[in-house]
């Protein structure tokens, strides 16, 4: 009961399709994500479950409220559903200032009217701004401000269109982890939209995968980083290595597969079809100079460093070792390894960190 | 100058500004929002007093509302009253004659309002109709007033529509640019040019307060 259950389809004029099927709390702090490439459908169903956009068919039900039902042409209006929506330019009204924005969907009393913006302007750390303009404040206050004139009427659904994207890079580092505590203060249900892989993994519980408008996989955000239900998904979630290769052998719950020249131990329950694709995480292969030493690792594969490519304190290696392999290590670790091209290496991977997913 | 006539311009002025205002921004909210694939015959229509000559535009009118007309004769069977030579008559074309001078404006100014900031209204729990005044209108009034002067000033300086239907008839059709052309046609110099120097002071001091304000808006933005 206490769950919003949409289901619906929304059609563009230009042809897009959008079909969305999925549930998520309707009480209680939690973040669901909507996750995907862009022009994957997310802001078009945030909208959707926000009233902006009116689907075809479908419907959506809000704790046994229903909000929308083609069948019997019930569309409750943006101003009867209760959300609050951060938009992805936080759409402040310019003519108000950071108080007036915040103050603007109170209703009641005067006095505890402006005893909740005040609350709100000391719990996002606007003091001293109140009477500014929204074009006076940073990219990070009008954020702040935005997301507090979304909570200030206690909304029953947060929806946050990607909170982070309008930030610069060192700024959202810091955000990111500041935001998922004030949801939790605002102890709203939250859906938010992001195509960007760390914000889902910092601020979600619960993940849904969307690409070309149709809903891959849903539940909650670990399982699904760790189990992508089919290549697209693992794509999208980003596992770095995706090959295809044939299941040799099996042995207590263990399966041999062979991958071109290489054979793989991986912890896979039983497939109906032997053609199967490996997927492995850039950060569950470690590296090494040598083989000894691996304790548990079942996968030992001796290789050549391809190529080696630094991005910020990480670095993501290329190994060649009968199967193309991608790596993601801390830049520390490359130069203690020595690591260049041409180096040979040992690739160790723990049979559990294999996901198979059937070809 | 004949205060008559001034008195009787700022008349039509105001109420063909009054009924534009209230006709005119319903229907620049709905060109500037509709995604409808006809706006354009409709942006077009709205368009045509620009180009046509107020002549034409004279012409079609006495056919359509003059005595003979379809709407004229409905008219006179309701009020017993005729159109044509009355000030009714002056205003209804005046309004027709100045539907771009107020919607085109208006409708500019509240297409520049980011849509984003009426939904954020509306997810704020803000009724549309208080969305409009308290977020469009209120970011869309330079252009809106705009819209509101350029109607007025142009109904003051309209000539020949007024001509054509009104005839000339003082106190009740004799516009200021009217009682121009009379005292030109009289060779009453003197008379004329009091009138025209009124005409041409009064355009150019509520345009400079047109353009004075927008300007002093982009400022402040």
């Amino acid at each position: 009961m206490n769950e919003l259950v949409a289901s619906f389809e929304k059609q563009f004029r230009g042809g897009a399709r959008i079909q969305a099927a999925l549930r998520s709390p309707a009480e209680g702090f939690s973040v669901t994500v909507l996750f995907g490439p862009s022009g994957s459908g997310k802001t078009t169903i945030l909208r959707c479950l926000a009233g902006l956009e009116v689907p075809e068919q479908g419907s959506i039900q809000f704790a046994g409220q229903t909000w929308f039902d083609s069948g019997t042409r019930t569309n409750l209006p943006p101003q009867g559903r209760g959300v609050g929506y951060l938009f992805q330019q936080y759409a402040l009204f310019p003519h108000r200032t950071v108080a007036q924005n915040i103050a603007y969907g109170i209703v009641g009393e005067r006095a505890a009217a402006q005893a909740r913006v005040a609350t709100l302007i000391e719990q996002f750390e606007l003091t001293g701004l109140q009477n500014r303009f929204p074009k006076e404040l940073s990219g990070g206050q009008q954020q702040r401000v935005a997301l507090a004139r979304a909570i200030a009427c206690q909304p029953k659904l947060l929806l946050l269109d990607e909170p982070l994207s309008a930030l610069d890079q060192t700024l959202r580092q810091n955000v990111r982890s500041q935001l998922r505590r004030w949801l939790k203060q605002c102890a709203a249900p939250t859906v938010m939209v992001t195509h960007d892989r760390d914000d889902a993994m910092a601020l979600g519980d619960r993940i849904v995968i969307l690409d070309g408008g149709q809903i891959l996989q849903q539940g909650p955000l670990a399982e699904v980083f760790a189990h992508p239900s089919n290549e697209t998904v693992a794509k999208i979630v980003g596992v770095e290595t995706i090959v295809a290769g044939r299941i040799v052998g099996r042995q207590d719950g263990v399966a041999q597969i062979a991958v071109n020249a290489a054979i793989l131990w991986a912890a896979a329950s039983d497939h109906s079809t032997d053609r199967v694709l490996v997927c492995i995480r850039g950060e569950d292969v470690v590296l090494n100079r040598s083989a000894e030493n691996a304790g548990s690792i079942r996968n030992r594969l001796r290789g050549k460093v391809v190529s080696i490519s630094l991005e910020g304190a990480l670095a993501r290696v290329t190994v060649d070792c009968g199967l193309m392999l991608a790596a993601t290590i801390t830049r520390p670790a490359c130069e203690e390894l020595e690591l260049r091209a041409g180096a040979e290496v040992y690739a160790l991977i723990k049979a559990t960190a294999i996901h198979v997913v059937p070809d | 100058m004949d205060w008559n006539a001034a008195w009787l311009t700022c008349k039509l002025a105001g109420a063909t500004t009054a009924v534009l205002f209230a006709l005119g921004l319903p229907l620049a909210v709905w060109l500037s929002r509709t995604k409808w694939r006809g706006r354009f015959v409709v942006e077009a229509a709205v368009a045509l007093p620009l180009v046509l000559p107020p002549t034409v535009l004279g012409f079609y009118f006495l056919q359509f509302a003059g005595p003979h007309g379809f709407f004229g004769r409905a008219f006179e069977r309701l009020t017993g009253e005729i159109l044509p030579f009355s000030f009714l008559g002056i205003l209804l074309a005046s309004i027709v004659c100045n539907i771009p001078f107020a919607v085109r404006p208006f409708a500019t100014a509240l297409s520049a309002v980011d849509p984003s900031l009426i939904e954020a209204s509306w997810c704020l729990g803000v009724s549309r109709w208080k969305t409009f005044w308290s977020v469009t209108a209120s970011l869309a009034w330079p252009g809106i007033l705009a819209g509101i002067v350029l109607t007025f000033a142009h109904t003051v300086g309209e000539f020949g529509v007024v001509l054509m239907v009104g005839g000339n008839l003082r106190g009740v059709t004799r516009t200021l640019s009217i009682s121009l052309y009379d005292e030109v046609q009289a060779m009453d110099y003197d008379r004329a040019n009091a009138t025209a120097a009124a005409l041409l002071i009064f355009s150019f001091v509520v345009l400079g307060v047109t353009y004075g304000l927008n300007q002093g808006k982009a400022r402040a933005r």
